[in-house]
């Protein structure tokens, strides 16, 4: 079956959103930081299996 | 150039693991381009489930979950929806008795890469959860 695809105007970021996405990824970068510290380092598991298991509990959820 | 993402992605940003510095490498590209960054509507409610997910099976605390949820809606994303995903909630709604404002469960069994695989096949790697144009 054929999907519709939206049509997506992108609009470069304005100044005060450039400023924003630097700003904020430097503060993301500090608390990715952290939470590894908290674990003394060690990585994180796998996000993507995170994602999947999500999905899979949510569909097991519907009646 | 133009990135879109998935939760996955926003996921990898924050919790370091495989491919974590890529996830990052992604948003520093647009930062330095002035780009936006698409994201599919659900991007955030999938992450704060992710998040969620972290703070039971790998002991991350309430006060780092809630940071990393307020800096993921300071990212100035361009949320988007899929067009299909309303036309498939009514029919989820009204097979299940569901209301309209649950939409994470707006996904029918078969569906799971709906919003993960949004114009991509996959979820895994940045590289395939993300596209350029």
């Amino acid at each position: 079956m054929a999907r519709q695809v939206e049509r997506i105007t992108v609009t470069p970021l304005t100044p005060d959103q450039r400023r924003q996405m630097h700003d904020t990824l430097e503060r993301i970068v500090r608390l990715r930081e952290a939470l590894l510290a908290d674990r003394g380092g060690r990585p994180f598991g796998s996000v993507s299996d995170d994602l999947a298991a999500i999905r899979d509990e949510r569909e097991r959820q519907l009646p | 150039v133009t990135f879109a993402v998935d939760a996955s992605v926003a996921g990898k940003l924050f919790f370091v693991e495989e491919y974590s510095d890529r996830a990052l490498a992604l948003f520093r590209d647009a930062d330095r381009s002035g780009e936006e960054i698409l994201a599919p509507h659900l991007l955030a409610a999938e992450f704060v489930n992710i998040v969620r997910r972290k703070m039971r099976q790998e002991a991350v605390t309430l006060v780092r979950a809630s940071a990393a949820i307020n800096e993921l809606l300071a990212l100035p994303l361009q949320y988007h929806a899929e067009p299909d995903i309303y036309r498939e909630a009514i029919l989820l709604t009204e097979r299940y008795s569901l209301s309209a404002s649950t939409p994470s469960m707006w996904r029918s069994p078969g569906s799971r890469d709906a919003t993960c695989g949004w114009r991509t096949s996959g979820c895994g790697a940045p590289s395939a959860a993300g596209w350029r144009s």
